[in-house]
C-alpha cells in the first residue's frame, strides 16, 4: 500500500490507503475524525466539507492524491485551546442546527466564504451555500449565523 | 467508543456514573419506582431515564427543561440518558410528536415527587419509592426554565464535531459489512458465484436465504468484496405509478368505525348520500400525492456484535424497544437478550422506525462471530428503507343555497387516516381512508397522511369557496366555530396583509395533534417554476414550553413540506427505483427559502401538544392556493412543478 504524508488540523499524518482512496474515508476510518460527516458520496450535499489550502471542499470526492501538501482543516481543527472559532460561535448564538449532522460541512463552508468575504449579503451567502443540503430546514438560522459570525470578525 | 461489554444491571449504572438505580424495565407510568426513571449522582447531579430519542426535534433538551423546573435545579446539572434498552424505561416510540402531550407529563411527574421525597429521605431511599399516582406539578406561573428559550443542549459537541452519531460509532476488532443488492427494487436470489470476492484477504461471503453479504476487514475492502459477488435475482415488476389510482381503488379495503385507535379510519355525521341529493350545488375532485423519500441526511448504520449474554447493536431508531422486539423475532431470542443502546440520530421524520440496518449488521456479525458495522450508503438509504404512502383521494361535496358547506364524502386510498377529520362544521359527512397495497414499502412519515388529507381538503375547500364567489379566509371562518383555529387564521391573515398582497398568495388552515395552524404563502410563477416570496405561519399548540426550539421546529416542517409541494417524488420503472441520488432526487435548499414569518400563539392554560410535524401539513395546499390565483388553475396533484408543465388534467 502506498504511503501518504498528510497534514490535518496542524499535526502531521502518515497513512497507508489504497489509491483513490476519497479524503473523508482517511479523515474518518483512518484518523477517527468523525466530524466530517457522510451523507452523498457525489460531492452534492456538503455534509462532508472540510478546508483544503482554506478552501472549502467535498471530501468524499477529493482523493488523497489530490490532497497533496495542501493542509486540510476538519471540524475538530477549528478551535483553538477550547475556544471556538467565531463561526462555530455563531452557529451555537443564532441556534443554527437541529440534529447538527450537517453542521461541521455548513461551519467550515462559513470560514471558507468569510475568508474572501468578509462582509456577504444574504444573496452572496444563499449562492455559496447552495451545496449544502440541511433535512431540518435551519436554513434562515444558518444564514443568520454567516451575518453573526461576519459582524463579529469585522469587529475584530 | 470502547466496546461495550453487556452489564449486570448495576454495572449498567456504573457506566453512566456511580448512582442509585434498583429497578429498570418498567413503563413511564404511575406505579412504578422512581429510580426507574432518576438517578443521582454524589456531586449533585441528576440523570433521567428514558426510551425516548434524540433526532433532531429538540426532546433532549426538552426533558432537560423539565428536569430542571421540577426539582429546582440548573439545567446544567441534568444528564438525559435516551434509547439504551438495557437502561431505560420503555417511553413509547418516538413519534407522532408524543414527546411532549405524553413523556413531559410522566417525567415531571416523577421528578416532582422526587422533590418532595427528597425534603424528607436521602436519594437512597427515595429511589426505591414509587412515584405517587398524583402529584402537583409547577404551574406554568411559575415556571423558571419551561416556556423560556433554552439553547439545544447537544450544541457545543454538535459545533465541535464531538457528537457521536450512529454512523460514528466504532467498537475494536470490528469488521465492515456489505450487502449484495439486486439492481431491482423487490427481488429472489436464485444464485449467486463469490469465488472472486473470497479470494480476497478476510473477506466472508454470507448468504441466509434471499440475504447475500460480505464482511471484511475494513469497508473499502467490503465495497470491494460485495461488487465481485456474481448474483442472479428474479425481480418482481412494480405496479407503474400512472397505474396507482387504479391499484389502489382495486385493492381498498373498506373501514369499520373504530374509536379506540388514534387516527379512526371512518367518521360519519348526517346523511351524507341525502345531503348530496339535497345539496343546490355539487363538486367532485381527486387528488394524488406520490411516494417520497424521508431523505434523512444521516443514512442509516449499526454496529452489532454477539456475546454470551446474546445480541447487542448500536444504532439509531426511533422505537428502541419494538425495534429491540424485532431483533429477538428474527433470531428466535428473548427480549431480554437483545440490548439495542440508540445514538442520536442525524433526522428520521418517520423514517426510522424499522431494524433493517440493524438486522442485516447482527446477521453479518452472527456469520462472523466478530463486532460488524453496516452503513448505507445514500443509494441504499433512498431504495432501501420505506417510503412515504402514495395517496389517491377522492372528494364530493355538495353546496346549500346559501352557499354553505352541506355535504362532505371524502375518501383517502392508501395514504392513512391522520387529519381525515375536517375541521369544518358540515352538517352530512363522511371522511374514510381504505387500506390498500402499495408496490413499494412504505411507513411513517412527517405527521402521516395529515399532510395528505390536509393537502385534498383545503384544496377542495379552496375549490368549493370559489364557487360560491367566497373570500377563501372568510368561507373558512364561516364553516368553523372553533375559536383557537379561528384565531390562528385571523393573525396569519392580519401579519400577512390578506385582501392587501399583490402577490399571488394563497392559504391553508389545518388543526392536528391538539395544534391548531394557518399558513399564507405568497409567489410568483415564471417558466413553470415557482418561486415562493414569503410566508407567515400562525402556530398554536397550547404552553410554549421552549419557544425558540418550536420556533425552529416549525420554521423546519415548513420547509421541509415545500419539498413535497413543489419537486419531491421517488420515481420508478417496471423494477427499480431510478432517483436514489441526491443529484437526482430534489430537496428543499437554501435558494427554495422564502422569508418565513412564524407567529407562535402561547396559551399558557393549554396543555402542551406536540408541535415538530404539523406545520408541515398546511404547506401544499396553501401553495397550490396561490398557484391558482397565478395560473387560473387548481393544481391536484403533487408536486407542483411537475405538474406545472402538463396542462390538461386542470380543472375546466
Amino acid at each position: 500500500m502506498p504511503r501518504f504524508q498528510l497534514l490535518v488540523n496542524g499535526r502531521r499524518r502518515t497513512v497507508e490507503a489504497a489509491p483513490g482512496t476519497t479524503l473523508l474515508s482517511v479523515l474518518r476510518d483512518w484518523l477517527d475524525l468523525t466530524g466530517t460527516k457522510y451523507g452523498c458520496g457525489e460531492g452534492v450535499c456538503g455534509a462532508c466539507t472540510v478546508l483544503l489550502g482554506g478552501k472549502a471542499v467535498r471530501a468524499c470526492v477529493t482523493t488523497i492524491e489530490d490532497v497533496g501538501n495542501l493542509p486540510v482543516v476538519t471540524i475538530e481543527g477549528l478551535a483553538r485551546n477550547g475556544k471556538l472559532h467565531r463561526v462555530q460561535q455563531a452557529f451555537l448564538d443564532a441556534g443554527a442546527f437541529q440534529c447538527g449532522y450537517c453542521t461541521p460541512g455548513m461551519i467550515l463552508e462559513g470560514v471558507a466564504l468569510l475568508a474572501r468575504e468578509p462582509s456577504p449579503d444574504d444573496a452572496r451567502i444563499k449562492r455559496e451555500f447552495e451545496g449544502h443540503i440541511c433535512r431540518c430546514g435551519t436554513y434562515p438560522r444558518i444564514i443568520e449565523a454567516v451575518r453573526l459570525a461576519s459582524k463579529e470578525g469585522r469587529r475584530g | 467508543m470502547a466496546r461495550l461489554p453487556r452489564p449486570t444491571r448495576r454495572e449498567a449504572f456504573e457506566t453512566i456514573g456511580a448512582g442509585f438505580v434498583f429497578q429498570f424495565v418498567v413503563k413511564g407510568a404511575p406505579g412504578t419506582q422512581l429510580g426507574a426513571r432518576l438517578r443521582f449522582d454524589a456531586g449533585g447531579a441528576v440523570t433521567l431515564l428514558t426510551g425516548k430519542v434524540e433526532l433532531g426535534q429538540g426532546s433532549r433538551t426538552l426533558l432537560t427543561q423539565c428536569v430542571a423546573e421540577e426539582l429546582g435545579v440548573a439545567p446544567g446539572n441534568v444528564r438525559v440518558v435516551m434509547g439504551d434498552t438495557a437502561l431505560v424505561p420503555d417511553d413509547g416510540g418516538t413519534y407522532a410528536s408524543l414527546t411532549t402531550p405524553l413523556t413531559v407529563p410522566v417525567v415531571r411527574q416523577a421528578v416532582a415527587a422526587a422533590r418532595r421525597m427528597l425534603e424528607t429521605m436521602t436519594p437512597a431511599e427515595a429511589v426505591k419509592r414509587e412515584i405517587p399516582v398524583e402529584v402537583d406539578l409547577t404551574p406554568p406561573a411559575k415556571w423558571k426554565t419551561l416556556g423560556k428559550p433554552m439553547a439545544n443542549v447537544n450544541g457545543r459537541a454538535i459545533v465541535t464535531g464531538a457528537l457521536k452519531y450512529s454512523t460514528d460509532v466504532k467498537v475494536p476488532g470490528m469488521l465492515a459489512g456489505k450487502v449484495v443488492r439486486p439492481e431491482a427494487y423487490q427481488a429472489t436470489l436464485a444464485g449467486f458465484d463469490a469465488r472472486e470476492a473470497g479470494k480476497l484477504p478476510g473477506v466472508k461471503v454470507v448468504r441466509d436465504g434471499d440475504f447475500l453479504g460480505v464482511v471484511a476487514p475494513d469497508e473499502a475492502t467490503a465495497g470491494r468484496a460485495a461488487s465481485l459477488v456474481r448474483a442472479e435475482w428474479r425481480a418482481e415488476e412494480l405496479v407503474a405509478a400512472a397505474k396507482l389510482a387504479g391499484h389502489f381503488t382495486k385493492t381498498a379495503v373498506a373501514p369499520v368505525a373504530n374509536f379506540a385507535t388514534r387516527y379512526p379510519p371512518l367518521l360519519e355525521r348526517g346523511d351524507v348520500e341525502r345531503g348530496l341529493a339535497e345539496s343546490a350545488g355539487r363538486h367532485e375532485a381527486a387528488y394524488t400525492l406520490p411516494f417520497i423519500a424521508h431523505a434523512p441526511i444521516e443514512p442509516r448504520a449499526a454496529v452489532a456484535y454477539w456475546d454470551e449474554n446474546g445480541l447487542t447493536v448500536l444504532g439509531g431508531s426511533q422505537v428502541p424497544f419494538a425495534v429491540r422486539g424485532q431483533l429477538a423475532a428474527a433470531f428466535g431470542i428473548p427480549d431480554r437478550q437483545v440490548r439495542l443502546i440508540c445514538c442520536d440520530v442525524g433526522t428520521g421524520f418517520g423514517g426510522k422506525h424499522g431494524p433493517e440496518v440493524m438486522l442485516e449488521a447482527a446477521r453479518l456479525a452472527k456469520a462472523a462471530g466478530k463486532p460488524v458495522r453496516v452503513a448505507w450508503s445514500r443509494e441504499e438509504e433512498f431504495v432501501r428503507s420505506y417510503c412515504r404512502p402514495a395517496a389517491f383521494i377522492k372528494v364530493r361535496s355538495g353546496i346549500s343555497a346559501g352557499g354553505g358547506i352541506h355535504a362532505w364524502d371524502f375518501r383517502n386510498y392508501n395514504s392513512g387516516a391522520a387529519s381525515l377529520a375536517a375541521p369544518y362544521d358540515i352538517a352530512n359527512y363522511r371522511c374514510a381512508f381504505y387500506r390498500a397495497s402499495s408496490p413499494l414499502r412504505q411507513g411513517a412519515y412527517r405527521s402521516l397522511a395529515a399532510v395528505a388529507n390536509t393537502f385534498a381538503r383545503e384544496t377542495h375547500v379552496g375549490e368549493l369557496a370559489e364557487m360560491t364567489d367566497s373570500d377563501p379566509v372568510e368561507f373558512r371562518l364561516r364553516h368553523t366555530t372553533n375559536a383557537r383555529l379561528r384565531e390562528a387564521i385571523e393573525r396569519a391573515a392580519e401579519r400577512f396583509g390578506w385582501g392587501k398582497a399583490r402577490e399571488a398568495s394563497g392559504m391553508a388552515c389545518n388543526i392536528e395533534k391538539g395544534a391548531h395552524m394557518a399558513l399564507f404563502v405568497a409567489l410568483d410563477v415564471a417558466d413553470d417554476h415557482v418561486r415562493l416570496t414569503r410566508m407567515v405561519t400562525a402556530f398554536d399548540c397550547g404552553a410554549v414550553l421552549n419557544p425558540d426550539n418550536l420556533r425552529n421546529q416549525v420554521t423546519g416542517a415548513t420547509i421541509m413540506g415545500l419539498g413535497g409541494a413543489l419537486f419531491e417524488e421517488l420515481r420508478y420503472d417496471a423494477v427499480k427505483v431510478v432517483n436514489n441520488r441526491f443529484s437526482d432526487y430534489r430537496v428543499p435548499r437554501f435558494a427554495d427559502v422564502p422569508a418565513i414569518d412564524v407567529i407562535l400563539i402561547d396559551r399558557r392554560e393549554a396543555v402542551p401538544a406536540g408541535a415538530g410535524e404539523s406545520p408541515i401539513t398546511v404547506v401544499a395546499p396553501a401553495i397550490g392556493a396561490a398557484l391558482h390565483r397565478a395560473t387560473k388553475k387548481w393544481f391536484r396533484a403533487l408536486p407542483f412543478e411537475k405538474t406545472l408543465a402538463l396542462p390538461g388534467e386542470f380543472r375546466e
